[in-house]
């Protein structure tokens, strides 16, 4: 079947039906006249009454009359010849389109294309002349500049008008579409935006596809607002140990199917998320209608997990469970963070009595959570419970690793080294993170300094931190007594948004800089980082939040924002780096908007700090210093 | 007609003894309103196809219509003098539409996906014949589809470029170009161009 048989199909005699409605309209039609007969009243006939088809008019006078009856302004230019000059004039209707009062202005070719507005004026010098030349019809969108400076937007048909010796002018018969532009922008626009947006707000975890701890707090939070509830958050870590220690990787492989394993038990239809490492949360409130109440809930969740058998290298793994409940009402003074401790504490609490489950019936008293909470970070300081990882950062350019950031990991209770976002958070809104910082600063200069320094190093200080008008000192002096160039050196400021005295952040900063450190800022482009630090702050480098690079290779957005990000930098003069980088796409992509460093599992996990030439010898053992040494002392 | 019949029969009889010529303008309306009666019935669907290869809605173009057979019906002793009176419907009834700007402003703001639906490419009957041109025409720019249908509907050139008020220059080149849109939207559909006839068994085949 082709076009020609599509035509021959639709080309029918009306059908006895299409015939009747015909003779249904006559019939109206015909009564409507005959009562305006019979009461007469005069039927308005505005339109001529010459046949169309027999009136001999020339074709620029004809297409103007048209024109002019569906309310739209003809421009018509007639080309000069030997025996006459060419004219160009427009109807009164067009110069109002244009701004003017009709008959107010004498158009010239120059005149007219003053009129548009410059940007659109060399396209339509081009239109009008191509269709000129060719002598076939056209059409032209532009903008015209009215009087009063009021911008306007025109379309226009484009004619040929034809006299007995050939083409002898062009019409243009136009309408202000200035409204229907905007529409079109506008849908445009939405489409874009609809694109772009990425409705879903519970951006999940990267690993386990679980909420985030962040995203776990809010729905404690709201939830206590609310209806009350419960909270019940599990604790997990290796029981056993295997012939070699854990890795990175093989860390990662537990966690993610312990989220499996925690989802299948405890259903789709409650919040549950991964709210620290080894640590699960999940919220029970009465709206859920879950059929077990949370202390139920608990025990079956341990129960399951003490039975559960993982495989790590094809090796048995078991894991030590346990878990805390916090009950809370719905006019609990406590906020979400409260409660999350709170459950952390009942779980390692439940954990240290060989229990399997703890129940708090009401939330901790705060200053007593508070006081834990210090005693708990003094007491990791103290013990030098931490240990200090590297991860290779990737200078994009040269494809090759240049730099390295030192991380920190916290030692659980059995002496396992775990991430520590839930403690560095805890540590943050406890106000004990500078204690922390200092730690991490010391001993990392430390191992900095003993080492070759051959690679750039990059060390994390929190925004709330820079608050204290004694770090830059301390920080100073351990560089100097350690031995580091300051210029293989790069502070990361994490959580600007806790940046509390933008003062006493400058003058850090300057400072820093002035011994010959670099400064950066993590995170950015989450949380409240702001474009006026970019402006105030010294910074050398820009780390975009892993969220802009998780989706890279899928999201429009993200590929935007940090193109413009890697441009607004560059402008700036800093540079710019990228974290989470999890395969090689994405890295093509960072290279290919400009983005200078890559950091993220494909170009290297954090592994512990070797120093020297023996690979052998890590900070584990490292840190087994003298007591002065550390910042508490 | 015994409508008409009927309209005739309830105008008063004239006086007795007062002149033939009302009863010669009766016999003359009478005549007028079958012979416009037969006009409408031969010319609506063609119009009204007209119409709506430019506009989609349907209660718009009846309304236009509406008014414009009227005001036909009211001037029909001068219309039926005209070369083609469905020439004048056309005329009057399009710039109906077209002054009513506002209107066709939305219309044109509203969004693709409101547009009719895409036609099927299994076509079997005139009826979605039809539709799918229909659909078609509506993708084409409006004066290409208009002066597209018009020449379906039998005008030549220097008609259709009289009735739109365009160029005979513009008209050549319109039916050029919509022949060619229409082309191209066949062959999107999955159809074969006119020109060619080449791969047919196989669009056959698949049915």
């Amino acid at each position: 079947m082709d076009l020609d048989d599509i035509l021959a199909l639709a080309e029918t005699r009306p059908s006895a039906l299409e015939l009747a409605r015909a003779r249904r309209v006559a019939r109206t039609v015909q009564s409507r006249y005959d009562v305006s007969l019979a009461e007469g009243y005069e039927i308005m006939v505005d339109t001529d009454l010459t046949d169309p088809v027999t009136w001999e008019v020339d074709e620029a006078t004809r297409v103007a009359r048209a024109a002019q009856l569906s309310k739209l302004g003809t421009i018509t230019w007639l080309a000069g010849g030997s025996a006459r000059p060419g004219r160009l004039f427009w109807s009164d209707e067009m110069a109002m389109i244009f701004g003017y009062a009709p008959g107010t202005r004498r158009l010239t070719p120059g005149t007219l294309f003053d009129l548009v507005h410059p940007e659109d004026a060399g396209r339509v010098r081009t239109t009008v002349r191509a269709v000129w030349e060719q002598s076939r019809p056209g059409e032209v969108g532009f903008r015209v500049i009215q009087p009063g400076g009021r911008i306007r937007h025109i379309r226009c048909h484009l004619e040929i008008l034809t006299a007995e010796d050939g083409a002898s002018g062009i019409i243009a018969t136009g309408e202000d579409v200035t409204a229907l532009e905007l529409a079109r922008q506008e849908r445009r626009r939405l489409a874009v935006r609809s694109r772009m947006l990425s409705a879903d707000l519970a951006v999940p975890d990267v690993l386990t596809g679980l909420p985030t701890r962040s995203y776990v707090i809010d729905e404690v939070d709201r939830a206590r607002r609310a209806t009350g509830g419960a909270l019940v958050v599990v604790a997990t870590e290796p029981a056993n140990r295997l012939p070699d220690p854990l890795t990175d990787e093989d860390r990662d492989q537990i966690t993610v199917e312990v989220a499996r394993v925690l989802r299948t038990v405890v259903g789709a239809k409650v919040t549950g998320g991964l709210v620290g490492s080894g640590s699960w949360g999940v919220l029970l409130t009465p709206a859920d209608g879950y059929p077990e109440t949370a202390e139920d809930l608990a025990t079956r969740i341990v129960g399951t997990f003490r039975d559960y058998l993982f495989s790590v290298r094809q090796r048995p793994l078991r894991l030590t469970v346990s878990a805390g409940v916090v009950h809370f009402g719905s006019d609990v003074p406590a906020t979400g963070f409260d409660l999350l401790i709170d459950g952390e504490n009942a779980a390692r609490d439940a954990r240290r009595n060989n229990a399997a489950v703890m129940v708090l019936q009401e939330p901790v008293e705060e200053k007593k959570r508070m006081q834990r909470c210090r005693s708990r970070i003094h007491r990791v300081v103290s013990a030098n419970r931490f240990a200090l990882y590297a991860q290779p950062i990737v200078d994009l350019q040269l494809n090759q690793v240049t730099r390295h950031e030192i991380l920190l990991r916290v030692r659980s209770d059995t002496g396992e080294p775990v991430a520590p976002w839930a403690f560095l958070d805890m540590a943050e809104r406890v106000g004990e993170i500078l204690t922390v910082d200092k730690w991490v600063v010391d001993h990392a200069l430390e191992l900095i300094g003993r080492g070759a320094q051959t690679s750039h190093y990059q060390v994390n200080i929190s925004g709330r931190s820079l608050a204290d008008p004694g770090l830059l000192t301390f920080v100073t002096e351990a560089i100097d007594r350690h031995g580091v160039k300051p210029e293989c050196l790069t502070f990361e400021i994490t959580e600007t948004a806790l940046i509390e005295n933008r003062n006493e952040a400058l003058a850090f900063a300057t400072g820093i800089r002035k011994v010959g450190c670099h400064l950066a800022l993590d995170d950015f482009g989450t949380g409240y980082s702001t474009l006026t630090h970019l402006k105030q702050l010294p910074v050398d480098l820009v780390k975009i939040d892993g969220t802009f690079i998780v989706d890279l290779c899928r999201s429009p957005a993200s590929q935007a924002v940090v193109s413009m990000l890697v441009k607004l930098c560059h402008t700036l003069g800093i540079r710019v780096a990228a974290e989470y980088v999890q395969d090689e796409k994405t890295i093509e992509l960072l290279r290919d908007r400009g983005v200078d460093f890559a950091q993220g599992y494909r170009t290297g996990r954090p592994e512990p700090i070797t120093v020297g030439q023996r690979a052998a010898q890590t900070i584990e053992l490292e840190l087994r210093f003298p007591p002065q040494c550390t910042a508490l002392g | 007609m015994s409508d008409v019949e009927g309209t005739a029969a309830r105008t008063p009889e004239p006086a007795d003894g007062e002149d033939a010529r009302t009863a010669a303008a009766v016999r003359l309306k009478a005549e007028h309103d079958q012979e416009f009666a037969a006009f409408v019935e031969g010319s609506y669907h063609s119009v009204e196809r007209i119409l709506r290869s430019v506009w989609w809605d349907r209660e718009m173009v009846a309304d236009a219509l509406h008014e414009a057979y009227l005001r036909a019906r009211d001037k029909w002793p001068k219309l039926r003098d005209h070369v083609r009176p469905i020439g004048w419907i056309v005329c009057t009834a399009r710039f109906q539409i077209l002054k009513d700007r506002d209107r066709r402003q939305r219309e044109a703001a509203v969004p693709p996906e409101d547009l009719p639906p895409a036609p099927h490419s299994d076509i079997a009957d005139e009826w979605e014949a039809q539709e799918t041109l229909r659909a078609w025409l509506l993708q084409l720019p409006a004066r290409h589809a208009e002066v597209f249908q018009m020449s379906r509907e039998g005008f030549s050139n220097r008609e259709i470029s009289r009735i739109l008020g365009l160029t005979e220059n513009s008209v050549r080149c319109y039916k050029a170009a919509a022949k060619r849109g229409l082309g191209e939207l066949a062959e999107k559909a999955g159809f074969t161009r006119s020109d060619g006839r080449r791969g047919q068994g196989e669009s056959r085949g698949s049915r």
